[in-house]
């Protein structure tokens, strides 16, 4: 008997749909890693509210995110540092990167100035002038 | 004998479900994921910033300013902000924020120090640095005392 040829031009197509699956997870997969390379920066927090706030551009100066939590908790890199541990890893920063550091304060809005203040004398002390401090617009808060 | 349906030529016309429901799922998923629940963040450079590139920390006193500087403390007396603008004691944000506007038409170039009391919420202090700039002071550094 004859054997019957079943795969005709007719049938002969590429089947998309398998294809976008995966594509499609592969995206989301980036995304939610991308995501949570950023968590550093985005512990959530109360920042205080500014009109006068500029949007946040990725510049190529290498940046470090310092964070003051509610309590007064100073945190960097998602772990608690006292204050010594914070000068000595500034200056290691700024050493590292040639003297071209940028720090970004985010501090919940609620922390007494005495738990800010610190921070910002030791950037002045080791010489980085580049610091900014994260807020929210009025009408987005 | 009956013939397959594949050798007779006749295509069935079903459409399956499943693969369309799997693709508008994660197109669901991506569009979920990739919009923004979070407030927008913006970033206000500190006076810090003006001195970059110059060598050790420059102690700014008042006297030694070719202008007498524009000193705004903020005093945190129960539970409550009070502001001092040029030895005028202020109560309202709002009247700071005339007053600040008032010396900013005269001269913007002033210097502004802000000089909080340890016990303020940084949020105020904020308040006062940004009515600062809407006012259009150019040079607005806050006072920071050694440990």
């Amino acid at each position: 008997m004859r054997i019957p040829i079943i795969s005709t031009s007719d049938d002969q197509q590429f089947n998309m749909t398998p294809m976008i699956d995966v594509v499609f997870l592969l995206i989301i997969f980036f995304l939610v890693s991308s995501h949570l390379a950023k968590q550093e920066s985005q512990i959530p927090l109360s920042l205080p509210r500014a009109e006068t706030g500029q949007e946040l551009q990725d510049e190529a100066t290498d940046r470090v995110t310092v964070n003051v939590l509610a309590d007064g908790e100073i945190q960097l890199g998602g772990r608690r540092l006292p204050l010594d541990e914070l000068r000595r890893r500034l200056a290691y920063e700024l050493h590292e990167q040639e003297g071209r550091l940028q720090v970004r304060i985010r501090s919940d809005r609620n922390v007494p100035y005495q738990f800010v203040e610190p921070i910002m004398l030791i950037c002045a002390k080791a010489g980085i002038w580049n610091v900014q401090i994260s807020v929210v617009r009025q009408q987005e808060s | 004998m009956k013939k397959p349906s594949i050798l007779t030529g006749q295509r069935r016309l079903d459409v399956k479900m499943t693969p369309m429901i799997d693709v508008v799922f994660l197109l669901l998923v991506f569009f979920v994921w990739t919009a923004s629940f979070q407030i927008a963040e913006y970033i206000l450079p500190s006076a810090l910033s003006v001195n970059e590139g110059s060598g050790d920390p420059a102690e700014v006193r008042p006297e030694q300013l070719d202008f007498e500087p524009v000193v705004v403390e903020i005093l945190w007396r129960n539970q409550q902000p009070a502001w001092i603008v040029s030895e005028t004691v202020l109560s309202d944000l709002e009247q700071v924020r005339q007053t600040l506007f008032r010396v900013a038409a005269v001269k913007h170039d002033l210097p502004l120090i802000i000089d909080p009391q340890a016990g303020v919420p940084f949020g105020d202090v904020i308040d006062v640095y940004d009515i600062s700039q809407i006012a259009g002071f150019q040079e607005i550094q806050f006072a920071i005392e050694e440990i």
